[in-house]
Parts: structure tokens; sequence; C-alpha cells
């Protein structure tokens, strides 16, 4: 913090601050700095420094104004005026300007969101997950999963490591008080360097109390809500897996949203001994180990120095330890739920939206030079030197920029809920008014009005008084290439855009209609729970008979992303020595039936020849390179089974992937879910049903069903979200472009009132002219294609690049695109030329 | 007859007191605890730089210290025509002053 500060404030000091003193007063800040930070500490010193600030940029302004105070309200004058004898002009620069910043902000907001996670731990900068990684088939597998003894073992050995916590998901743990029960994902057992490593916000209790028992319990605010109705719960005992009983020992908050963690139990790590855990092994890697490492260590030693720790414990040559930092892991991490390439991207589209904003500033500016030449000739006359010149128009720009950004606020506020749901977030008016957030919108509005005052201030103050004032006119040809050029910018951009938009909405489209390998239509799955588990034979027998029920299955896996692999290694003539990584999972005699899915060699399960074998996909019987697979035996888990069947290829992962190998088998004893193949018409009767079936074996548990189809759609969420942002944001930028444009026309059309006049009086018709008019900014926006499509093309290709079943970059999407492009632009020039050209030229021609 | 205005008079006060240890911070802070406003580093150094130009204060550079990130102190001194102007001011209140009752108690304006 403290460097970053003073270079800070270097930056705004030198601005302000007369150049003689600029050494001096740098010193004598950072002097008086480090006393107020010695006495009253980095909290009120940043109150300090910014109080510091905004009284010397008072004081700075005051004193420049003071000589030209009146000068400055002449200014004022002028600008206000202008505004409103040019109210249509001016609508257009302010609300193209706020949509702008608008989209801005929303981005701003976004970014500064997605880089706040897990930054609020005390130690964040010296917190690292351990990973462990591999090679697979040439690609690296990185996991956030080690084994349990690392995180004891490297703190032993490392005097660099000074805590190392250990902890453990508990996914699908039964909790329950009373008739109050639900299945809990977020259940964690973490080791007591847990409290001293992360930040805890404990509201009740001490953690030290946690570790006296395994039996206990520490619940977040929401979980003793949800499950006590109030948070004063010290003392109160939940049941745990039906088993146990655990006592609560204190409340924490809830972890915040942008946590990478979110814990709603904590028990101590000991408890797993009681849950029947094995510790011990090596080769499970089933725990998440963070470390507090010594301050001073970066990312790079600490990976440096352990990297290959993992060896010192096991034979297993291939795996390596990686250290992600905590506040890394969101973003960059594998097992993050961020990216950082939509960060990078969405900043790039934020910085674009500003300019293509400012660029209609520029151009409308320009355009209407002419009209202002006169006023800056007749100030040059009577004194006015360039550098006051420049100050008024900037000052213009920097007016309405401030108009733009009020209405921009006006819009953030207004759209925040539905940003919220198009982006996932809870953003809210406090994240709006956090100091990096001001800062950064403070720095939109100079950036906004830096780009787009500059140029016309530089060029309107260039102009010779005597030539101004001489002619009538001005010329208009003055920055009609710099105008010309600008357009093209803007339309590339949009253009590059909507190819964007199209193609990534029919990648979408196209891998949540893509053939499955099998038929999803009406399927509802029933996640059973340890209760109903037990009773899957009678649950398929009571709903078998139901007129909405077609067909039941059994099974411990359901596409699309499926979990649960291991490396296979021992088969019948596997002389080569092939290690191959298998997904496995085990379906009753049902299944393929149900799910649709055709046998190419062999058969399924049957209960009446017995259900030993094992069934694999066509993609394991290539990789293992079996010419007859049929009854060759297989080694798996801790048993072995011969191939009685080969199923045809289905995607059982998300269609990012390539289809794996797949060993399928028959045990009941693994089965925890039941697929249904329904009635379409008859999905509540199917879904009641179901309910009153599965509470009465099980009445303990919560009913819980999902839709197959939608579980695919939710393995798309990242994609379709980024599909909605881009979409909202083509629209903005399109409808941004598209004022500046209708600006231009409005010009041009005024401009050339009276040569259309004589155009017509000469025999000119309407569509004649229309197209006169039109042609210019038509020819633009196709020399915008030129530029737009070597760039679309190439982001749609990388962006392509992240799926194995993807589609063909063809030519529609940019010649659709570009069609788009010319209609929108015709339609916005044409609404202004078909008004010019309809005009009387009686009426045009008797002006002056 | 010039004299100086309220804010180039403390300025030019606070000067005087410090003699050989009127450097920025110090001056700064001294005029903060007499009129108990917080001055800003902006303000302070507009109005040295002020009275540079009417040549009533010296700049003359000190040694740079760690303190300060490298950068040279540079101290304040009045000039002979400042001294001659503080004078005059203070005069100048003075008589503004004398024979002045009732507003602020018996001794008028001290």
């Amino acid at each position: 913090m403290r460097p970053f500060l003073i270079k800070w404030l270097a930056a705004v000091f030198c601005f302000l601050s007369p150049a003689a003193h600029r050494q001096s007063l740098l010193g004598d800040v950072e002097e008086d700095l480090d006393d107020v930070v010695s006495q009253r500490g980095w909290g009120r010193a940043g109150f300090w420094v910014i109080m510091q600030l905004f009284l010397s940029i008072v004081v700075v302004l005051s004193h420049h104004f003071l000589w030209s105070w009146s000068m400055f309200k002449n200014y004022l004058k002028i600008a206000v005026r202008n505004l409103q004898k040019h109210k249509g002009y001016s609508l257009i620069n302010i609300l193209g300007l706020s949509l702008g910043m608008a989209t801005c902000i929303f981005i701003l907001l976004w970014v500064q969101d997605e880089l706040s996670y897990d930054r609020f731990h005390a130690n964040a900068e010296r917190i690292y997950l351990v990973e462990s990684e591999w090679m697979y088939n040439g690609e690296l597998n990185i996991w956030d999963a080690t084994p349990a003894q690392l995180a004891p073992a490297m703190e032993a050995d490392f005097p660099e490591v000074e805590s190392a916590v250990r902890m453990k998901q508990r996914y699908r743990t039964h909790v329950q008080t009373g008739k109050t029960a639900f299945e809990e994902n977020d259940f964690f057992c973490v080791s007591p360097s847990f409290f001293t490593v992360f930040d805890d916000a404990l509201l009740s209790g001490n953690a030290s109390t946690l570790y006296e028992d395994p039996f206990t319990l520490m619940l977040s605010a929401s979980a003793a809500q949800k499950y006590f109705g109030t948070t004063d719960v010290v003392g109160r005992v939940l049941q745990i897996n039906q088993k146990l009983a655990f006592t609560v020992k204190g409340v924490f908050a809830n972890f915040p949203d942008n946590s990478h963690l979110h814990i709603d139990f904590i028990a101590p790590f000991d408890a797993l001994h009681a849950m029947g855990e094995d510790l011990s092994d090596w080769g499970r890697f089933d725990f998440r180990t963070y470390l507090l490492v010594q301050e001073g260590l970066t990312a790079a030693q600490v990976n440096a120095k352990m990297r290959d720790y993992y060896q010192t414990h096991s034979a297993d040559s291939g795996t390596k330890l990686r250290y992600t930092p905590l506040t890394r892991i969101h973003l960059y991490s594998a097992n993050g739920s961020g990216s950082i390439l939509y960060v990078r991207l969405f900043s790039l589209i934020a910085l674009v939206v500003l300019v293509v904003a400012c660029i209609n500033f520029v151009n409308l500016s320009t355009a209407r030079a002419t009209l202002r030449c006169r006023e800056v000739g007749v100030r040059k006359v009577v004194g006015a030197q360039r550098p006051d010149l420049i100050r008024q128009l900037m000052g213009e720009s920097l007016v309405f920029t401030l108009m733009a950004f009020m209405a921009a606020a006006l819009l953030v506020l207004l759209l925040l809920p539905g940003f919220n749901g198009l982006a996932g977030k809870a953003l809210t008016l406090a994240t709006l008014a956090s100091l990096p957030i001001l800062l950064g919108m403070a720095g939109i509005v100079l950036a906004a009005a830096l780009l787009s005052g500059i140029y016309p201030a530089l060029y309107l103050s260039a102009f010779e008084p005597l030539k101004t004032l001489r002619r009538s006119r001005g010329s208009a040809a003055g920055g009609k290439r710099l105008r010309q050029v600008l357009v093209v910018i803007q339309f590339a951009v949009s253009i590059a855009l909507v190819v964007g938009t199209l193609v990534i909405g029919s990648q979408i489209r196209y891998i949540r209609n893509k053939n499955l390998g099998f038929d999803k239509e009406n399927l509802i799955y029933v996640s059973l729970n340890r209760q109903s588990r037990q009773y899957v034979d009678r649950l398929k027998a009571e709903l078998s008979g139901h007129p909405a029920i077609l067909k039941i299955a059994a099974t411990d896996q359901v596409p699309v992303n499926q979990g649960n692999y291991s490396i296979l290694s021992r088969w019948d003539g596997n002389t080569a020595q092939k290690r191959v990584m298998f997904h496995g999972m085990s379906v009753d005699e049902n299944y393929f039936d149900l799910m649709g899915m055709t046998l190419v060699e062999g058969e399924g399960f049957s209960r009446e020849r017995g259900v030993k074998g094992m069934v694999v996909n066509q993609e394991a019987v290539r990789q293992m390179g079996l010419e007859s697979p049929l009854g060759t035996e297989v080694q798996y888990w801790r048993s072995s089974a011969r191939i009685a069947g080969v199923v045809q290829d289905f995607h059982f992962k998300p269609l990012r992937d390539d289809i794996l190998p797949l060993f399928i088998i028959y045990e009941p004893r693994r089965f925890n879910k039941l697929i249904f193949k329904v009635r379409g018409e008859a999905i509540p009767e199917a879904l009641a049903a179901m309910e009153a079936a599965v509470t009465r074996v099980a009445p303990d548990y919560p009913f819980a069903y999902h839709f197959l189809d939608d579980r695919i759609d939710a393995m798309y969420k990242a994609e379709i979200r980024t599909g909605g942002i881009l979409n909202a944001f083509t629209a903005l930028i399109i409808l941004t472009s598209c004022m500046g444009l209708f600006g231009l026309a409005a010009f041009t059309a005024q401009r050339r009132t009276k040569e259309i006049g004589i155009r017509k009086t000469l025999g000119a018709s309407v569509s004649g002219v229309s197209l006169l008019l039109a042609r210019e900014f038509i020819v633009l926006v196709g020399l915008a294609n030129l530029a737009a499509w070597p760039l679309g093309y190439v982001a749609m290709h990388r962006w392509l690049q992240n799926f194995t079943y993807k589609i063909d970059l063809n030519l529609w999407y940019f010649a659709g695109s570009a069609a788009a492009a010319l209609l929108i632009a015709l339609l916005t020039v044409s609404l202004q030329a078909v008004k010019a050209a309809l005009a009387n030229p009686v009426e045009s021609l008797r002006l002056e | 007859m010039t004299i100086l205005s309220r804010s180039e008079e403390m300025y030019m006060v606070a000067i005087w007191e410090l003699e050989d240890e009127a450097y920025g911070v110090a001056i700064r802070r001294r005029v903060t605890e007499k009129t108990g406003k917080m001055i800003s580093y902006g303000a302070l150094y507009i109005a040295l730089d002020q009275l540079l130009k009417k040549g009533y204060v010296d700049k003359i550079p000190g040694e740079p210290t760690a303190k300060r990130g490298g950068r040279k102190k540079f101290f304040y001194t009045l000039t002979d025509p400042g001294i001659e102007v503080l004078k005059r001011t203070y005069a100048h209140q003075k008589a503004l002053w004398t024979g002045v009752s009732g507003l602020i108690g018996e001794s008028g304006g001290q």
C-alpha cells in the first residue's frame, strides 16, 4: 500500500504544484506521511492523504481561476447556450456518452468484484493452496486435492511454512435437528490451524473449544438460522448422518460472496476418524491443503522449493505439487470459478465502448466546427490566446461529460438488478460507493473528457481568425478524413462484436442441441439418500406401474458431468503395459434401453443371465487396442470382469472435452440415483408419484429431483452467461455507433440543403438524392467490414478452440454481420437522407 | 504602501519564528497549530511560490535525508524587503486596532 500511495500522491502533486517546488513538496509530504502513519496508523493516514489532495486541488483550482473567473463565467455561459441552441446534437452527444460510461461503470464493477476475491483475509498474500498435477496422455491435469498427511508433513519439513491447514469437504452430509433435515455440501472438517491462517469472523463461541471433543461443530449464521431459527445456538445439538450427535460450539459470519471457499459447517478434523475416513494413505488425494508461508517469499520461490515434495513420501514420480496464491485461485487456478481471460476481455470491451462513445463526440464537434469558427475568430481578434481557447473547449467537453456521467449514474442505478441477474453477481449500492470504484468512475469521467475534448479543442483553436471571419461559411472539408476513419473504426468494432455474438450464440445452440448419444428428453432423476438407497428395488417395483412413468433405471452417475475415474492397466493381452484412464459407472439392466443407447457389440446386463460382465464404450476399445473386445477380462478397483458388451460412444462429459474411455458395471450397492423416462404431458403426476414413494421409504430426507436436460444446460452456464453479457454490450455499442452516425447524417443533410434544392430543381428524384446522401456512409460501413472480418475471425477461432465439438466458422456469420450493420446504418442514415430529399426546394433555396 | 494579505502574513510570521528550521513540514505544522485550520500542501506551496516571486522570501537548499525518500529539504528565510513589509503590516494592524474597545474586551485586539 505504502509505495503505491506515495507514487500516486507524487503524480497528483506534481501535476498540481508549481514546477519549481516539486522536489521539496514531495519530500515534505513523504516526511509528514511517515509521522502520520506512526502516530495514527495507515487507516487514518489514507484519510489524511485524501484530505490533503482534496484541499490542494480546491486551492490550486481556485488559484488558477482567481484571475480568470469572469472569463470562466463567460465560457460556461457559452457552453450552456450552445447546448440549448443545438438540443438535438447535445442530446445525442450526452446520451451516447452516458451509454458508454454506464457500460464502463458496469464492467468496472464486475472487474473490481472479480479481482476482490479472497483478499479480505489479513494473511491473503501469504496463503497458498496446494494443488496436485500430473500428466496424462500428454495433457496436464490439475486437482485441488492432496493427501491428508501432506499438511502436517510440510509443516514439519519446511521452516518456510508457518502453518498448514488441512480440510475435507464432506459432500451430501445429512444434517438434522428434529424435523428439519437437509443434505449439506458445504460441510468441512478442518484442522485447528484454519482459525489462525484464515480470518474467522466468529460471532459467538471460541475456536479452541472446537478441538476439545471431535463431535463438535461451528455453524455459519445462515445455517444457524436455517436449522434453529436463531443464531443463539451454542450448546444445541445436530444429528450428522443420522448416527452422530454434534454439539454446536459457535457461530461464524457467513463467508462473503467474493470468497472461493463457502463454508456452512466447520467440524474438527478429528471427526473424520469417527466418520471412518482413512487419513494415513499418501495415495488418497481427497483433502485440501493450504499453507501460510513466511513473509517475503514469492510464489515462484515457494513453487521452486516445494514442487517435488510429494516424491519424498511416495514412489509415484509423476505427481508434482503446485502452489497457487490465495488471491489468484479464483481467476488463475484451473479449479477457480472465474477466468482472467474474461476479466481482460471485458476490460478491453469497456475501453472500446468508451472510445466509441468519445468518437461520437469528436465527430460531431469537428463536423460542427464550422458553426463555431466565427466565435473562435472573434475571440482571437479580441485577444484570446490559443491556450485560453483550448481551456474553454476542454472545459466544455468536461461539462458535457459530467452531464453524461450523471445520466450514466442514473442508468447504472436503474439497471443494477438486471446486470446482477445477467452476470450472476450480488452487487449493491455499497459496492458502488467503495473507494476504488469511485476513483475508477472519476477516472472514466476524466478519460472521457480528455479523449473527446482534446482533438476538437486543438482543431478549433487552430483556426486563423482572418480566414474564418472573411468567409461566410467555413470549409466543411476540415477534419473530414478523420471523421471517416473514426466512423470506420466504430463500425469495425461493432461488426466484429456482432460476429462474436453470432458465433457464440450458435455454438451454444449447437452444444445444447447436439446429439449426445442418448435421448435427454423427459428424463428426470431422483437422488437417493442413505435411507432410500436400500430400497431401490422396492421403489422401482412401486413406480413401474404408474401411467405417467414409462421406464425406470438405477445408476450411480448421470451424464453430463461424470467424475470418478481411475487408471486401469491390467486386462487380458495388455502386453504393452498400456495405462488407460477410465471413467467408471454402475447401472442396472434398464439403463441402456431407457437412455436410448445402442450396444454395437455383445449385450447389456440382464438379471436372468447374471450380471457379472462389464460394458465398455467404443473409445475404451480403441484406446485399449482390442481387436475383439468381448470376453476380455479387465481388472478394476478391487475386482475384475469380462467385457460383455460395447456401447456406442455417448457424451458423459461436457462438450468441451473429448469422449473418454468408460466402463460400466452392474453393482447395486453403488446405486444412488433413479432415472425416470416420463410421459411429457404428465410430468406433474409423475413427480407427485415419485415424491410419495420416496418419502414413504425415507421420511427423514428431503425429496430431490432434477431434469437431466437442465443439468446439461447448467454445464454451459459460463458460456451462456458470457454470451448474454456480450449480447448486451454489442447492442450498446451498435446503439452508440448509430447515434453518432445519425448525428453526422443529420449534419451533412443540413449542410447540403442548398445543393439538394438545386439538384431537385434540375430534376433529381427523391430516391436519387437519398442515395447521394446515404452513399458516403454506406461506403464507410463497407470499409469497416474489411477491418472487422479478420478481427472477428481470429478472435472467434481462438474462442472455439475451447471446445472439442464446435461449429465451423463459415462465411455466413460474417456476411450476416455485414448485412446487419449495413442495414442498421442505412436505416439510420436514410431517415435523415429521405427527410432532406423530400424537402421542398423552394424552402431550401429561399434561405439567405 | 504595500502590506501583506492575511495568509501571506500567516506564512511569513511562521517562517520568521522558525528561524533555521523553516521548511515545508514545519511551516505547515506551525500555521496549522496557530490557526487551527487544516492547511494543505497545495495551498502552502502556492503561497510560498507567490512570496518567492514577490521577493519576500528566499529559498535555500538543504541536505537530502532518507526520511524524505532522498529528496532535498528547502529552507525559507525572509529577505530584507520581506522583513520590511512584515513590519509594516504589523504597524498597520496595530494602528488599526489602537483605541478600539468593547469588541473583544478592554485590552482591545491583543
